[in-house]
């Protein structure tokens, strides 16, 4: 038995731009107004739709017009969404880090702050040092 | 130095930090980013280090 589920996230994905930007940097690709494949040929729409050459399921993103978020959804079955997405703590926690990560960046140059980034091998986590001027 | 310090976990889960800035300073600092990555109702800790302030937050809460 398998199904499409949808995730609640910590920081909201509500920029488009960044969702594919990060879906990128994670290997991905970007498909628009498609469907998401799952589990026996299920399939669920997405505005946004995430595709990897490892995965046999896609990640579906659609906005919520209340919020304005984009809300993952995703046959997250056998574990391939978070092998590629995540961790078995968060099945988009990558996503999330890695979305973070270029919102960030976007933001201190907008703002004129000088930014670094290091990632750490062991952990994967993603730190930012923004000097504020 | 004034420094904001983010850092994004895999699990989801974020952290922000500021750090060399005084008093209320903090709050205005990493609010930006704050409201740039939806992060609502983040838990936070202020402390005093060395006549700086520092505000650490994390917003590692994950709804499933």
């Amino acid at each position: 038995m398998s199904h499409f589920t949808k995730t609640e996230l910590p920081i909201q994905l509500k920029d488009a731009a960044m969702i594919k930007k990060a879906a990128q940097k994670l290997g991905c690709e970007v498909l628009e107004n498609a469907e998401a494949r799952g589990w026996r040929g299920q399939t669920h729409f997405g505005e946004i739709v995430l595709r990897h050459k490892n995965s046999p399921y896609d990640v579906a993103l659609i906005k919520n017009k209340k919020t304005g978020a984009y809300e993952p959804i995703a046959d997250l079955y056998g574990g391939h969404i978070e092998n590629i997405f995540g961790t078995s703590e968060h099945p988009y926690g990558k996503l999330i880090a890695r979305y973070g990560a270029e919102k960030t960046k976007k933001l201190a140059q907008v703002l004129g702050y000088a930014v670094t980034e290091t990632v750490d091998p062991k952990t994967g986590t993603i730190t930012h040092k923004v000097v504020i001027q | 130095m004034r420094e904001i310090i983010i850092k994004y976990h895999p699990d989801g889960s974020v952290d922000v930090e500021a750090e060399g800035f005084v008093g209320g300073e903090c709050l205005q600092a990493t609010a930006p980013f704050e409201k740039a990555l939806g992060i609502e109702n983040p838990k936070r800790k202020m402390k005093q280090e060395g006549g700086s302030s520092v505000a650490a937050r994390t917003a590692n809460q994950i709804h499933q």
